[in-house]
């Protein structure tokens, strides 16, 4: 019987009233965020984003890897970022996708922030898990190198608060993560957007 | 009798009830909330289900902005501690005023997720309550507590602006004075005197004004 749960049928990713002036800037920064994280999570998962569009069908919004990277293009922080933003639809497919890969990394997500706890409250060097110690460094170096070599430069965000990010998507993440993720996801981004 | 178990790594969420028809799960006897790191569970029906779907959905929802809210709720509060540390306090046995019974289990992030996670399993279960909505809106207990803030100084500025102002009626207003005709003449003609006197050794001297300075020194001398 618990196979059978799914995301809500009565609920629709709908658009707020309020936007009517189409996609605003800090949902697509944090869209992109998001997929910056993903991809630092896990180098192969653009390719396992790529391979995804076609079992979601989600062609007629993303046809090709250079449709996905203007999309991402969108973020105003972005160096390649051309002015163009996202259409309601195209931002539905990244959110599909997002949550849809969220659920396959969520075991790392979990190891990840059990690690995070772990450090702040000192029991790493007393559990003896400084090998997960090291994973969450690689995580938050990729994100970081990724950032710095994606966004404008000089980069609008300094080390320490790239570093932050990185953590705070990591819990983002896991958000992202569950059934009712794409429901959760979506109104999150426009949960303090302006329009 | 139905039975239905949504199970996580650290939270399982036990459900009985009633089927009215079919395998549909309509009238709720009782729920089971359990958390493998706390002996003691959530028990309760379902005024406390469908608090717990609210409180912790808006919650769950509102982590991500990092930013306080209040929820109306008395029965089950949750509060943020540190960065991955949150206090779920819920008060059980509430319709029996002589045996209530406050519980209070301090859960991580992952803990959060899990109890997040199976109560939006049971409400996206088509067959289990399937009154029980999802809580994902948020703005409508953000917008609650600050309005009120936001309109008592609203109100206080518009009110002291009115008292100053009926205060400020009252005083007669400034008459313009008129001005003094002779100091125009007077300012005039001294003027040529001061200028007249070092004018030749200004012209004299090249540029500098410390030069301009030492030169009426000899000349008084």
């Amino acid at each position: 019987m618990q196979l059978n749960i799914s995301a809500p049928e009565n609920l629709d990713l709908h658009v707020p009233k309020d936007f009517v002036r189409g996609c605003p800037r800090s949902v697509r920064m944090d869209i992109d965020h998001l997929l910056l994280a993903i991809e630092a999570l896990d180098l192969e998962a653009v390719e396992v984003m790529l391979a995804l569009i076609e079992q979601l069908s989600l062609e007629k919004t993303i046809p090709s890897r250079v449709a996905f990277w203007r999309l991402r293009n969108t973020n105003p922080l972005r160096r390649n970022y051309q002015r163009a933003s996202l259409s309601w639809d195209e931002l539905r497919s990244l959110v599909k996708l997002v949550c849809t890969i969220t659920k396959q990394l969520d075991t790392g997500l979990r190891l990840l922030i059990s690690t995070h706890q772990q450090m702040l409250e000192g029991k790493i060097e007393a559990l003896g898990l400084q090998q997960n110690q090291v994973f969450l460094e690689n995580y938050i170096n990729r994100f970081t190198s990724l950032y710095i070599s994606r966004m404008r430069s000089p980069s609008p965000l300094n080390n320490q608060e790239i570093r932050e990010l990185a953590l705070q998507l990591l819990t983002r993440m896991l958000l992202c993560s569950g059934v009712a993720g794409e429901y959760r996801l979506w109104n999150s981004l426009f949960d303090g957007a302006v329009a | 009798m139905i039975q239905r178990s949504y199970s996580l790594p650290s939270c399982t969420l036990l459900v009985e009830g009633i089927s009215t028809g079919g395998d549909v799960m309509s009238i709720l006897t009782s729920f089971n909330c359990r958390f493998s790191h706390h002996a003691e569970p959530i028990v309760g029906g379902l005024d406390l289900l469908n608090t717990l779907v609210k409180v912790v959905g808006a919650y769950a929802q509102a982590l991500k902005s990092n930013t306080a809210l209040s929820i109306p709720e008395q029965q089950v509060r949750l509060e943020l501690k540190n960065q991955h540390s949150h206090l779920l306090s819920v008060s059980l046995n509430e319709a029996e005023a002589n045996n209530p019974k406050q519980l209070q289990i301090k859960l991580n992030t992952i803990q959060l997720f899990d109890l997040m996670e199976s109560l939006d399993r049971l409400c996206g279960d088509p067959m289990t309550l399937p009154d029980l909505k999802l809580v994902t809106q948020i703005s409508d207990f953000r917008s609650q507590s600050p309005l009120s803030k936001q309109t008592v100084p609203a109100i206080a500025g518009v009110i002291s602006f009115a008292i100053a102002a009926t205060a400020l009626y009252f005083i007669p207003a400034p008459k313009p004075q008129p001005k003094p005709a002779q100091t125009i003449p007077v300012q005039t003609s001294p003027l040529p005197n001061v200028s007249t006197p070092p004018s030749p050794s200004v012209e004299a001297t090249p540029s500098e004004i410390p030069t301009a300075e030492a030169t009426p020194e000899p000349a008084a001398q």
